[in-house]
């Protein structure tokens, strides 16, 4: 779109309200104000310089005579703020607005409903001060950090709140239907309980599993939230020899006068939790984004409220009182035994007896929802073992393998090798030898983790090309506890082996 | 008062015959650089401990960003911890152990200085998370530090296992997956 339409179109767009012209041009001339900012100014005042200058040109806007000669005019507003731009304080950064408040430019035409959308944003964004448009204009539109906005991060910070107060005033009354609610809808859930058990589904370690059940009462629901690893000893009491770390952060922040004040459980992304947790200070209100067990385990200690997002729980809530249903697999029953110790050698490489002796795993069952970790599956028949995924979409990657004591190949190498075959595997799907050492407690978490990791020895089984014979070697040093070997599955599709074979070489 | 270095966290006692470990106990070092002697402590709640040295060694760019919460929140709070005293619960000790030592926090805020106390494993792992100086009374050094004359801190005392870890074999894990 931008480049279709010319500076001075822009302008003209501009100086009417558009408030993508604007951000356009920014975009356009963005690498020539850095190239002259670098000219007269030093190197660390490049951003300040830049934005300094479309700051300037945004205000200065209508004052320009010819608008195709908008790029020359820039340039020497440049010019005069690298001068000048030096003796001003540090700038801080501000919050962003929660939702953009200009439609989406990067792609393609604005929709009638977007369009409508800017037309009653401008509007109100008219009514706005001089300076606190100015303020808005200048951070929403043209994208100029909110702490450099204004004179001082102190002014900056003042006009951009007193801005968002009018806007949100305006648009309640004139278009409610596009004030952004500002905070995600949330529900106050209570701690139902701690339990520690036995899961079912697939566990890749061997540490006592609990699940934490957070009840919404009001809507007969509750979310299962699992901890693994690690995280599962935190709210094991047995397991604390000493008062554990997080009722010692408690009395820190006792020390310090702050005290959680609630915590709220939602995504940063697809699949991504986080918890925010409130704070109050000394200085006034405060929030940290922690991973979950950090959060549930500050709240608990506080006593705090818990929040969870709206659409978190909808989509992961079970009805209440089903959350511990399941079967337990008797493979994940026998994987979770406290008194399990590696074997010397490998078993079961026929698949005679099945999937005795192998392991399903991966960074699926470290999901804390309990839906994922069904994302694949694992069947042996004839001969033949089958690693698949049994959703569309899973999430993570999976491997079935062994995990042998490596004592005895300490100095050498091992050989792992087969006939693979490989059917719709559009991400990644092969063989692997994984080096442990005594330390190794976690593995990857993500298939590119996993295939950069020095550890994984991997060999990619080519999909659609019907059964062949690969290998993998990896050398065992002497400081090695352990090896896995098996076949491992990043994505949709399968992946099936058959006359595996181990060996030592060297 | 003498300014100490964590060495070394190392899991506690270290591999065993048939690849297993306790991971809930470490092997402390400390380091008393100019006086080249070593304070050995075997104790729990140092994973966190184990788990920032591990990542001081690897490259600056590799490093990941702290992640100990309690720092987090401190940071948040505007309040900091400024430094972990050794204090030693048993004056005739001749070992540094969680049961005859404790640390004592520092955490410095808005709202003034104020001392915490913590089990020796947490006090030194937040120690080494705030990157804050630990310090330990001049005599209990001296009672309790053992000379190392070459740079190797951890090896001399890798072969130590107190008897404490073959008699609760409760304590160790199944292996280190």
């Amino acid at each position: 779109m931008s480049a279709e339409v010319s500076d001075g179109d822009l302008v003209r767009l501009a100086r009417g309200g558009d408030p993508v012209a604007f951000r356009l041009l920014v975009e356009r001339h963005q690498p020539m104000v850095r190239a002259r900012a670098r000219q007269v100014g030093e190197a660390s005042d490049v951003d300040d310089i830049a934005q300094e200058s479309f700051l300037q040109a945004y205000l200065a806007l209508d004052r320009l005579r010819d608008p195709d000669r908008f790029a020359g005019w820039l340039a020497g507003i440049v010019f005069n703020v690298g001068r000048s731009l030096r003796r001003r304080a540090p700038v801080t950064l501000l919050a962003d607005w929660p939702e953009p408040l200009h439609p989406a430019s990067a792609t393609g035409l604005p929709s009638a409903e977007e369009l409508d959308r800017a037309d009653a944003i401008n509007a109100a964004v008219s009514s706005l001060p001089v300076g606190q448009r100015r303020s808005v204009a200048l951070h929403y539109y043209a994208g100029v950090p909110a702490g450099q906005v204004a004179d001082t991060p102190g002014a900056a910070r003042a006009s951009l709140h007193k801005a968002r107060l009018r806007l949100r005033a305006y648009l309640t009354e004139h278009r409610p239907d596009l004030v952004p609610t500002g905070r995600t809808a949330m529900t106050t859930v209570r701690l139902a309980r701690i339990a520690r058990r036995i899961p079912p589904g697939p566990v890749p370690d061997r540490f006592p599993t609990h699940v934490i059940v957070l009840a919404d009462d009001a809507r007969g629901r509750e979310l299962p939230i699992w901890l693994l690893g690690q995280d599962s000893h935190r709210f094991d009491a047995d397991a604390q020899a000493e008062p554990a770390a997080d009722e010692l952060t408690g009395r820190l922040l006792d020390a310090a006068g702050a005290r959680v004040t609630s915590v709220e459980i939602g995504e940063l992304g697809p699949e991504v939790t986080v918890a925010r947790i409130a704070l109050a200070t000394p200085g006034g209100p405060a929030q940290v984004a922690a991973r979950l067990a950090d959060g549930l385990a500050m709240a608990i200690i506080a006593g705090a409220p818990i929040r969870v997002t709206d659409a978190l729980l909808d989509r992961m809530a079970v009805p209440a009182g089903t959350s511990q249903d399941g079967p337990v697999p008797e493979q994940t029953a026998r994987d979770l035994r406290l008194d399990a110790r590696r074997p010397h050698q490998e078993h079961n490489l026929s698949f005679a007896e099945g999937l005795e002796h192998w392991m399903l795993g991966g960074s699926f069952t470290e999901h804390a929802v309990q839906a994922r970790w069904r994302d694949y599956s694992a069947t042996a028949q004839q001969g033949t073992a089958v690693l698949a995924a049994a959703v569309p979409q899973p999430t993570g990657f999976a491997w079935l393998a062994q995990e042998i004591l490596a004592g005895d190949y300490h100095g050498a190498a091992v050989t792992f090798r087969g006939q693979f075959r490989a059917a719709g595997a559009t991400g990644l799907a092969g063989l692997f030898v994984r080096i442990m050492e005594p330390r190794d407690v976690r593995g990857p978490f993500t298939a590119a983790e996993a295939r950069a990791d020095p550890k994984n020895h991997l060999v990619a089984v080519v999909s659609e090309a019907g059964w062949a014979g690969y290998e993998v070697t990896a050398p065992v040093p002497a400081g090695a506890s352990t090896f896995i070997f098996g076949v491992f599955l990043a994505g949709p599709g399968r992946i099936e082996l058959r006359r595996a074979e181990l060996t030592r070489a060297g | 008062m003498t300014t100490v270095r964590i060495a070394h966290a190392e899991p506690w006692p270290g591999k065993l015959a048939d690849g297993g470990f306790c991971t809930r106990g470490y092997l402390v070092i400390l380091a008393d650089d100019a006086g080249h002697r070593a304070v050995p402590s075997w104790l729990t709640g140092a994973g966190d401990l184990a788990r920032l040295l591990e990542r001081a060694a690897e490259p600056a760019g590799q490093r990941p960003a702290p992640q100990n919460l309690a720092v987090r929140l401190l940071d948040a709070a505007r309040a900091q911890v400024t430094g972990v005293d050794i204090e030693m619960t048993d004056a005739g000790a001749t070992e540094l152990s969680p049961d005859v030592a404790v640390a004592r926090v520092t955490v410095a805020g808005p709202a003034g200085s104020r001392p915490v106390t913590a089990g020796l494993g947490l006090g030194l792992a937040l120690a080494a998370a705030a990157a804050a100086p630990v310090r330990l009374d001049d005599r209990a050094l001296d009672r309790l530090a053992v000379a190392v004359p070459g740079d190797d801190l951890l090896t001399p005392f890798l072969d130590r296992v107190p008897l404490i870890a073959r008699a609760q074999p409760g304590g160790l894990e199944a292996g280190p997956a």
